[in-house]
C-alpha cells in the first residue's frame, strides 16, 4: 500500500506543477481545474495513510475501499442536480473528480492484481 | 451591446484555452472530445470552457449522434473591435452597479439550484434573500396559510421563520389568515 500511497501523492504534485504552468500560460480555469483533480488525489492518500496507521493490515484494503466508494456519494447528487438544472460548469467540475477516483480505485485494484 | 456583455466577452477570451478553442473552431465545427485531445484536457474541462463561451454568445452547440457538435458564432467575432468598444452602453451608475454585484453574490451564495440552502443570519442578506423568494408569488393574488406554506417549502423547511421575517420586512401582508405580496 506504501507504493501505491506514494504514487497518488507523486500525481497530485504532477498536477500541482501541471496547473502552475497552466496559470503562467494565461489558462486560469484550466489551472483550477486542474487544481480540483489534485485535491482528490491528495484526499485519497490522505484517508490511505490514515487507514494504514489507524487499521489492522488484514482490513487495510477493505476499509481503504469502503471509504473510496463512500466518498463520491454526493458528487454524484451534485452532477444529477447540475445535469437537471443545466448547470455545465458545475456538471464539469464533478465529473473530473469522479473520473480522477475513478483512476485511484483502478489504480488500487490494479496494484492488488500485480 | 451593454458594457457588462462587452466585459463578458473580453474575460471570455482572455483565456488561451479558449482563445485556442475559438482558433480551432473558425477551421471547423468540432465536437468536445476533439477539442480536448488538441488542448491536452480532459473532455469535461472542455465543456466547461464551451460553456463560457456560449454564455458570451460566441459559440453554439448541437447534438449529433452522441456527441455535442459547437459552432463557432462568426457574426459576433466579425464585428470591429474599435465598434465593440465605442458602442458599449452602460446607463447604471457605479453606486447600482455594485449593489446589483452584491446582490448577485448574496444570490448565488445562499440559493443552490432554486432553494435556499441556509437563512441568513445578516439582516441586510435576508432581505435579499426574501426578496428574491417573494418573486415566486403572484402579485395581486392572495393566498391562504397553506397556499403560501407550498410555495415556501419549495426554498426552505423551515417556511415559517420565511413567512414571519416576509411580513416585519414589509414584503407580504397579512390580513385574517390571508397574505398578499407587497407590490
Amino acid at each position: 500500500m506504501n507504493a501505491f500511497l506514494k504514487d497518488l501523492e507523486q500525481t497530485a504534485a504532477d498536477l500541482r506543477q501541471q496547473a502552475n504552468a497552466f496559470a503562467a500560460d494565461q489558462r486560469q480555469d484550466d489551472a483550477d481545474l486542474t487544481k480540483i483533480r489534485a485535491n482528490i488525489y491528495e484526499i485519497c492518500a490522505t484517508i490511505g495513510n490514515v487507514v494504514r496507521k489507524m487499521t489492522p493490515e488484514e482490513q487495510r484494503e477493505a476499509v481503504y475501499r469502503k471509504k473510496l466508494e463512500e466518498l463520491p456519494r454526493n458528487w454524484y447528487t451534485a452532477l444529477e442536480m447540475a445535469r437537471a438544472h443545466g448547470n455545465a460548469q458545475r456538471a464539469a467540475v464533478e465529473e473530473l473528480k469522479l473520473e480522477a477516483l475513478a483512476d485511484v480505485l483502478a489504480r488500487f485494484e490494479g496494484r492488488k492484481e500485480g | 451591446m451593454t458594457e457588462e456583455r462587452v466585459l463578458q466577452l473580453f474575460k471570455c477570451l482572455a483565456d488561451r484555452s479558449r482563445l485556442r478553442i475559438v482558433q480551432s473552431l473558425l477551421r471547423e465545427d468540432m465536437y468536445a472530445e476533439r477539442l480536448a485531445q488538441r488542448l491536452g484536457v480532459t473532455p469535461a474541462t472542455v465543456s466547461f470552457h464551451m460553456k463560457k463561451l456560449e454564455e458570451a454568445g460566441l459559440v453554439t452547440s448541437r447534438s449529433e449522434q452522441y456527441y455535442t457538435v459547437y459552432t463557432i458564432r462568426r457574426d459576433e467575432l466579425t464585428l470591429p473591435l474599435v465598434e465593440l468598444i465605442a458602442g458599449a452602453s452602460d446607463q447604471t451608475s457605479e453606486q447600482e452597479r455594485r449593489e446589483a454585484q452584491y446582490r448577485r453574490k448574496v444570490i448565488e451564495t445562499f440559493f443552490e439550484y432554486g432553494r435556499l440552502k441556509a437563512i441568513p443570519a445578516q439582516r441586510k442578506k435576508e432581505r435579499i434573500c426574501l426578496e428574491e423568494m417573494v418573486r415566486g408569488l403572484e402579485p395581486g393574488r392572495v393566498y391562504t396559510e397553506p397556499e403560501l406554506n407550498e410555495v415556501l417549502l419549495r426554498f426552505h423547511e423551515d417556511y415559517c421563520t420565511l413567512r414571519r421575517d416576509m411580513i416585519s420586512e414589509g414584503l407580504l401582508t397579512r390580513d385574517g389568515g390571508l397574505y398578499t405580496r407587497v407590490e
